[in-house]
């Protein structure tokens, strides 16, 4: 029998492509806002810019289960002028926050999303004015050169992020579907703290596949392996995105996105195996929504704000006391009646 | 493995061993949750496992003190590009997903498997048109011997369903996580009726109690209903409360039809109730309309056909109408010639000579006098076929005037159609019986005193019976020149000319019952109800399964086969299960055996048959 050559997640990640973008869909960013953060121990406000770019090239070949961010691209490489142009309307909305977010819908330092002028021009526009600096980027594309250009270009604290999801080689290869290793994500992260800037990673709550108490174990199981390597561990509950295996496995009803219960339960263990100083946080995509981490609806705002605030404050035993809703025992028997069965 | 104790179409009544559990068939397994006492300590259970490593799962299957464990890879099976292998979940246990592999079919015929777990069977669910598409391909490539599972796929409603189809175990899981998710789960559907301001938990723990009452009930239910062949009347009373039910049970009657009329027997007791629109389509109503269409011929003798309808009484001919109705033929002095036949949904027709036959004296209707659209189809059909094979002096209707508009359009326009009925008040008032009556002597009139022979059109008419048992080739085969008939209206005993009994018919069975020289001389055109015994089986009393090396797959419960082994001829008796089961069964009677072959009937000594012959039947 032939091997079947093309898997589902493949053809999903084909019909999400979209056609190459004319020049004048190049000169809008995706999307910006602001956001509150944390930043040497302060409360700050953070400035957070997605980039139209051609995306990641992993979404475009195969792509994770749960990412649709591929819908937000735009389809070809944008040239230098096209980022200055995007970056230049950005700026307008940019009141000096000291710490500057940059997404591009994939790899910062991939040279086919963001030409290394246009990289170093993005960098320069927040010298002096930002103290921080987060780009995010897969592994492969972590080169000291890269690193020592983005830092003399900004001149403040550059953050690499890195979307690890999982340190089970298994879960991340079939779960997730990510190319790399969970080894080369953790070498990544080596090479971003050799090369003088701070290395954060995302931590996937609930890929597809597996029940929720998997899920759990997995990213605690993840916190624990890859704390001593980052200096940010963020945990990332899934949520629905268009045009995702995810999704469509949850319109058939053999999905549900993550129980705020199961993130209460991973930051609080997590919190207590982190490495000392590494910053534990969460702050989930569409939370208390159907579509994202949620609960019975009821208590999600209440819960949430704990969340936001104990990831703020870095103080994680405020999610001890959180008032008992009756959705927790709901939780408790979801978990244990979906280890009943041999698939999730 | 499965050890059969009776059928109700694809499922299966008995005892299921998987390594050391014995479970009752079919069976239900509780699932157990580490903080929850059992609420039925004496069931099967399932419980959940600490995972034995990353991207791994592990399952407890158990009665009581004893258990098995099961382990699954976890699987990724929309970015896993390459075929998913089977899993080995166990000794004898195989995990397999649909659509099912080239290489799982090889691995599922290779081996003895005591369970088949379908692993994706909930994924499968959520398309009702794969469901059954990928569970009947299922069953066929595993066989009849393991018992199947489909987790997490059963609710309280869908048990009488799912078992029906043929798969043994069910789990409580999906009732109870709908349960602890907010809804009360009946057999009759669910409903969010949390009650603002009780308790909360104490709530769910009822919930969650009132679940597993919804499921003890309706799977004993099951059982009774299956012990008394008549799941299938459950399974569509469940049908109004999930729409998912109903489109399974459709594609069940439509692509999977093979497969559940494989499993219908063809004889029945009793009267049953077909009371539902869902109800005319069960496998031996379509059966009965194909095989009318594709094995029966009328009686070449018959010269005219009269058309009544149906009675709610059967067979139709005990029935107060059919009797006045026979009683006004009789005195016509033709009754032999005359081709009765009852126009009925959902059978479409019944001749006289048929209305014996299972299951045309074992079904009521709710009968209200307006036909559908395609209760019309199905007459007309039946009607276009009767007519069309077999050129009638006359067509006599005999039926309601209001059904004249469409009746019509499955006859001829000749003048030799005439309507005997009279007025709107039925077709046994006195004025329709005197019309039938002077259309009778009209006709008698016209054509002269009938040349029928009453003893030839009897024998005719059990050809046509054979025909549609055996198909039309072996019926011929079975009919020597020289054929006499012995014995009752109620039972008939076919002699050659050499005083041999052939077949017997009883009315009560209403197919023929071969006799070891009729099986001889249909034996070389009914390959399809023959049952090859295996070398080296000597068959002393009924036959068992180890005893099968193959079987004709027409072969049908209750159906009459031919056992042989190449050339030698054996015996003949009655299937017990149907013939793509016998040959791979672990165990059991499969054919209820009558007559063993003792040498050539020319042996001195041997008596040819021990009862005297008696009158000939009054035709």
């Amino acid at each position: 029998m032939t091997p079947a050559t093309s898997s589902f997640a493949h053809r999903v990640a084909e019909e999400r492509r979209p056609a190459p973008g004319s020049p004048a869909d190049a000169r809008h960013y995706v999307k910006l806002w602001q956001e509150p953060e944390s930043l040497d121990g302060e409360r700050v406000r953070a400035f957070v810019l997605i980039l139209r770019t051609r995306g990641c090239y992993w979404a475009d070949v195969k792509g994770c289960t749960m990412c649709g961010y591929a819908r937000d691209t735009l389809g070809r490489s944008a040239t230098e002028e096209e980022i200055g142009l995007q970056l230049a309307r950005a700026l307008t909305a940019y009141r000096d926050e000291p710490y500057v977010k940059i997404y591009t819908s994939g790899s910062f330092l991939d040279r086919r999303e963001v030409p290394e002028a246009a990289r170093s021009r993005v960098a320069a526009a927040f010298a002096g004015r930002a103290r921080r600096l987060l780009v995010e980027t897969l592994p492969e594309f972590v080169t000291p050169e890269a690193l020592r250009e983005l830092r003399d270009s900004f001149g403040g604290t550059l953050e690499v992020a890195l979307g690890l999801e999982s340190t089970q080689p298994r879960v991340l290869a079939k779960a997730v579907h990510k190319h790399e290793t969970p080894t080369q994500y953790l070498e990544a992260a080596d090479r971003v703290r050799r090369g003088g800037a701070s290395p954060k990673a995302y931590l996937l709550l609930k890929p597809p596949y597996l029940t929720e108490r998997e899920s759990i174990e997995d990213t605690v199981t993840s916190v624990a392996r890859a704390s001593s390597h980052f200096d940010t561990l963020s945990v990332n509950p899934v949520h629905l995105q268009g045009g995702t295996v995810v999704e469509h496995l949850f319109r058939r009803g053999l999905y549900r996105p993550p129980w705020l219960w199961s993130l209460v339960e991973v930051l609080s263990r997590a919190s207590r195996l982190r490495a000392p100083g590494t910053r534990l946080v969460s702050f989930p995509t569409s939370g208390g929504n159907p579509r994202g981490v949620h609960n019975c609806l009821r208590c999600d705002p209440e819960i949430l704000s704990r969340i936001q605030e104990s990831s703020l404050a870095q103080d994680f035993s405020l999610l001890d006391g959180l008032p008992d809703c009756p959705c927790r025992e709901t939780w408790r028997h979801s978990l244990a009646l979906e280890a009943l069965s041999p698939e999730a | 493995m499965r050890i059969l104790e009776g059928l109700d179409g694809p499922a299966l009544r008995g005892r299921g061993t998987v390594g050391r559990l014995s479970l009752t068939l079919p069976g239900l397994l509780w699932a157990s949750l580490p903080f929850r006492p059992a609420s039925r300590p004496s069931e099967p259970w399932v419980a959940g496992m600490e995972p034995p490593a990353e991207m791994e799962r592990s399952l407890r299957l158990g009665l009581g003190e004893l258990s098995l464990e099961l382990r699954f890879t976890v699987v990724a099976p929309e970015v896993e590009a390459q075929e998913l292998a089977p899993a080995l979940a166990a000794e004898r246990v195989l995990g397999v997903r649909t659509p099912l592999s080239a290489g799982t079919v090889a691995l599922l015929k290779a081996e003895p498997w005591d369970l088949v777990l379908w692993t994706n069977a909930r994924s499968a669910w959520t398309d009702p048109e794969r469901f059954v598409r990928e569970l009947v391909a299922l069953r066929r490539a595993a066989g009849p011997a393991p018992l199947l599972w489909a987790p997490r796929v059963a609710l309280p409603g869908r048990l009488a369903l799912l078992h029906a189809l043929g798969i043994d175990l069910l789990d409580t899981t999906e009732g109870l996580l709908r349960a602890a998710e907010g809804y009360w789960v009946w057999a009759e559907g669910q409903q969010d009726l949390s009650a603002p301001g009780s308790a909360p938990t104490e709530e769910l723990s009822r919930r969650l109690l009132h679940v597993e009452e919804e499921y003890a009930q309706e799977e004993e239910r099951v059982r009774r209903f299956l012990k008394g062949g008549r799941l299938r009347e459950l399974v569509e009373a469940r049908l109004p409360f999930e729409p998912a039910l109903g489109e399974v049970l459709r594609y069940a009657e439509g692509e999977g039809y093979p497969f559940l009329e494989e499993h219908a027997p063809v004889v029945g007791s009793g009267i049953h109730p077909y009371g539902t629109k869902e109800a005319q389509y069960r496998p031996e109503m379509e059966r009965f309309r194909r095989r009318f269409l594709s094995r029966y011929r009328a009686p070449p003798g018959k010269e005219l056909l009269l058309l009544v309808p149906c009675s709610k009484t059967k067979p139709y001919s005990r029935s107060p109408s059919h009797r006045r109705i026979l009683r006004t033929l009789s005195e016509g002095g033709r009754l032999p010639a005359i081709h009765v036949v009852s126009l009925t949904s959902p059978l479409g027709a019944v001749p006289q000579e048929l209305e014996r036959v299972f299951p045309a004296a074992h079904y009521d209707i709710p009968v209200t006098g307006n036909w559908d659209g395609e209760e019309r189809v199905w007459v007309l059909n039946a009607l276009r076929h009767l007519v069309g094979g077999h050129a009638y002096q006359g067509i006599f209707v005999h039926l309601p005037r209001e059904e004249m508009d469409w009746v019509r359009e499955g006859l001829p326009t000749g003048p030799e159609v005439v309507w005997t009925a009279e007025g709107d008040e039925g077709v046994t008032t006195a004025a329709s019986l005197r019309s039938l009556a002077r259309a009778l002597q009209q006709f008698g009139e016209t054509r002269g005193p009938s040349r029928v022979r009453p003893m030839k059109i009897v024998r005719e008419e059990l050809a046509s019976l054979a025909a549609f048992q055996f198909g039309p080739e072996a019926a011929e085969a079975l009919f020597p020149p020289e054929l006499r008939l012995q014995g009752r209206p109620w039972f008939q005993r076919l002699v050659d000319g050499k005083g041999e009994t052939l077949a017997t018919w009883k009315e009560e069975a209403g197919l023929l019952r071969l006799t070891v020289p009729g099986g001889q001389r249909i034996r070389s055109r009914a390959a399809d109800y023959s049952v090859e015994v295996r070398g080296g089986v000597e068959l002393k009393g009924d036959l068992f399964a180890p005893g099968v090396r193959e079987a004709g797959r027409e072969i049908r419960i209750g159906d009459d086969v031919l056992l042989v082994r190449g050339e030698e001829f054996l015996g003949v008796g009655e299937a017990r299960v149907p013939g793509a089961w016998m040959g791979h069964l672990p165990r059991g009677m499969v054919v209820k055996v009558r007559h063993r072959f003792h040498g050539p009937v020319e042996r001195e000594g041997d008596p040819p048959h021990e009862l005297t012959p008696e009158a000939a039947p009054d035709g």
